[in-house]
């Protein structure tokens, strides 16, 4: 069977002035369906580089990322939108809730840009939330969430459309360690559910979770 | 439906940022108020005008004495007394287009009755003229031909005199006193208001032509046959002009003005003069109204200043929204929807307050206005219009924004 992310020889290069910056040199890698992979590397190594590229939020400077079949970077802007709501779900460190939605609406977001809307996305995005336990928190907003309860609706948010690819960047990172294994077992359900993620953390008891840990120093994967 | 999410989601931000939102609608409202309230005063003294025209009578030519030529410089109208009261009957005889020829005489005299004075027009007409001018009678009745040959001593006034001479009780059959010569009041006349020069018509007292030439109005002249002017109404609006060469070939065969000598009289198309009036309001308010539309341009580019500045404070959010699958072109129509959100509440905004305003000015300044319903609906869809345009450039920056900004900003 084929992997459901196939990377080949990713360079990703930041011009700085006349100075060239690599925040990925020569990456691949493939990740199966089903997996729980953690990225590990010091601050500066190329990780939310890396994760950014997989979640389609960032174009590479060469290579070719396969999504499936699909080779992602040679699509149309809007087939990049598509992927992104349908089959990646992100998740960041500082959780990126939209401050004047309310969990429920939060939620709802990828289902508004869904192409083919549902016929009844609140009752899709009630049920998201309740599976990360926050069925009696959907009318508050996110100031009125304590940090794990804002990543849980981040979580909702990232799984609400099915997607195939959970992709977290330190998701933990602003957490409490209590919150944080909370979360921890939140992703480890959804993987056991058949969601493949792919996890950034400099947490080793975090990559501990995960079947495997990707290594990256200075751009370049050192360890898999 | 999900144009109607998308109203929802700019009235939401609309609503989030809304002192924002007022600054930057500012010129919007003012720039509708304005057109709205310019174009309801215009409007106002267009009604006026309309109203004084139709007051006048239809279809009427004024023949007027023409203008000595002193030292080479053409004096006022009717400096010469060249028309008489038999240039009336000829022109009434002579030209078949002419309905009614309406000799007339008039002075400013005091009139008297009792303890009272009034200073007033003192007309002497025929019955034709009070068919010509179309007025009609309040109460009693007007002076016939008979009553016209025999100069008899009768009044027929208008309602400014009728309320300054006796105060509220009945003046038919009471006397009006003008130097020595005393007038039945016989009718009154029903209010016509104010002409299109601003003259009170109803401050006039109507004598016989005859008796007015013989007692009270220029009794020291020679001839008195003369008369000030005469009132001509033809049978339509289109004969009028055929009716002015034939009155003109009319009179200067009786004044025995040959070859190229200029006229001894004037003849002027009344509603003409007060049409010119009316599309010279017209070009004003056309004028009036451009300038307005300019300040609701001017209100565009604050729209749009601050639409820029709301894309660039709302990165995050636009990030966020690419990140979880917003197309580009959804990105943009959600700040196109925004923008024209903006305006058109602006637009409303201001129809309210050019409303209010408008309503005010007859209070104010006495003007009367005309609020216009049309004009209120092109203003405020010209305000939506001016937030498509100027949202566009906002929206397409909005639109072109990479997702991996999420990563970048917050
Ligand atoms: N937009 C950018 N412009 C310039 N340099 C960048 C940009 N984004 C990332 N970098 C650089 O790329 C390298 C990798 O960054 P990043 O992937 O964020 O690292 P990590 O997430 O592992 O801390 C860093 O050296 C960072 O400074
Ligand atoms: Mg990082």
């Amino acid at each position: 069977m084929r992997s459901l992310v196939t990377l080949d020889h990713i360079h990703k290069q930041h011009r700085l002035g006349d100075q060239i910056v690599h925040a990925l040199l020569d990456v691949s890698l493939k990740i199966d369906r089903g997996e729980f992979v953690a990225i590990m590397g010091p601050s500066g190594s190329g990780k939310s580089t890396l994760l950014s590229i997989l979640g389609c939020l960032d174009h590479p400077s060469r290579g070719r990322y396969l999504l499936d079949d699909e080779d992602v970077f040679v699509q149309s802007k809007v087939r990049l939108s598509e992927l992104r709501n349908r089959r990646i779900g992100f998740i960041f460190q500082n959780f990126n809730l939209l401050p004047r939605l309310t969990a429920l609406e939060n939620v709802g977001l990828p289902l508004f840009y869904r192409r083919e809307p549902l016929r009844n996305p609140t009752a899709r995005a009630r049920a998201a939330l309740e599976q990360v336990g926050l069925g009696g928190r959907m009318h508050h907003v996110p100031a009125q969430l304590s940090g794990g309860e804002q990543q849980r609706v981040a979580v909702a948010r990232a799984i609400v459309n099915g997607p195939d690819l959970l992709l977290a960047d330190e998701p933990t990172g602003a957490l409490d360690t209590s919150t944080r294994d909370a979360i921890l077992a939140l992703l480890g359900e959804l993987q056991c559910a058949g969601l493949t993620v792919v996890l950034v953390t400099h947490d080793s008891e975090v990559a501990a979770c995960a079947w495997r840990t990707i290594r990256l120093r200075d751009g370049a994967i050192v360890g898999n | 439906m999900r144009t109607f999410s998308y109203i929802y989601l700019a009235f939401r931000s609309v609503r989030a940022h809304i002192l924002r939102s007022i600054l930057a609608v500012t010129g919007i409202v003012i720039g509708v108020a304005a057109v709205l309230i310019v174009v309801a005063v215009a409007e106002g003294a267009r009604a006026e005008i309309s109203r004084q025209i139709n007051s006048l009578g239809s279809n009427l030519l004024l023949v007027q004495p023409g203008a000595q030529v002193a030292q080479g410089v053409r004096q006022q109208a009717g400096t010469i007394l060249s028309l008489t009261a038999g240039d009336a009957i000829a022109v009434a005889r002579g030209v078949p287009e002419v309905v009614v020829a309406a000799p007339f005489v008039g002075e400013q005299k005091t009139t008297i009755s009792g303890d009272l004075n009034w200073s007033t027009l003192v007309a002497g007409v025929t019955p034709g003229f009070f068919e010509a001018r179309e007025w009609r009678l309040a109460e009693g009745q007007l002076f016939n031909d008979d009553q016209v040959a025999l100069a008899a001593k009768i009044a027929v006034i208008g309602r400014t005199v009728a309320r300054e001479l006796f105060r509220g009780s009945d003046p038919l059959g009471r006397f009006v006193r003008i130097e020595r010569s005393s007038y039945l009041v016989i009718g009154t006349l029903a209010e016509k208001g104010q002409d299109f020069t601003g003259r009170d018509q109803d401050d006039v007292m109507f004598i016989p032509l005859s008796s007015a030439r013989i007692f009270t109005i220029g009794r020291s002249q020679a001839n008195l046959d003369v008369v000030h002017s005469i009132l001509v109404k033809t049978e339509s609006a289109q004969s009028m002009p055929a009716a002015e060469t034939a009155i003109a070939r009319v009179l200067r065969q009786r004044h025995k003005i040959v070859g190229r000598k200029a006229d001894d009289f004037r003849i002027q198309n009344l509603i003409q003069v007060a049409q010119t009036r009316d599309r010279a309001y017209r070009q004003f308010t056309l004028l009036v109204s451009t300038l307005a539309g300019i300040s609701l341009l001017v209100g565009g580019i604050g729209v749009m200043n601050i639409m820029l500045v709301s894309v660039t404070e709302r990165i995050n959010e636009i990030g966020i929204r690419l990140a979880f699958g917003a197309r580009p072109q959804d990105i943009r129509r959600q700040f196109l929807l925004e923008a024209v959100l903006l305006c058109t509440i602006g637009g409303l905004l201001g129809l309210i307050v050019g409303y209010a305003c408008a309503r005010v000015v007859p209070w104010a300044l006495g003007w009367p206005i005309e609020f216009n319903e049309a004009m209120a609906l092109i203003a405020v869809a010209c305000s939506s219009l001016v937030g498509t345009v100027f949202g566009l450039l906002p929206a397409e920056r909005a639109a072109r924004l990479d997702p991996a900004v999420v990563l970048r900003s917050a």
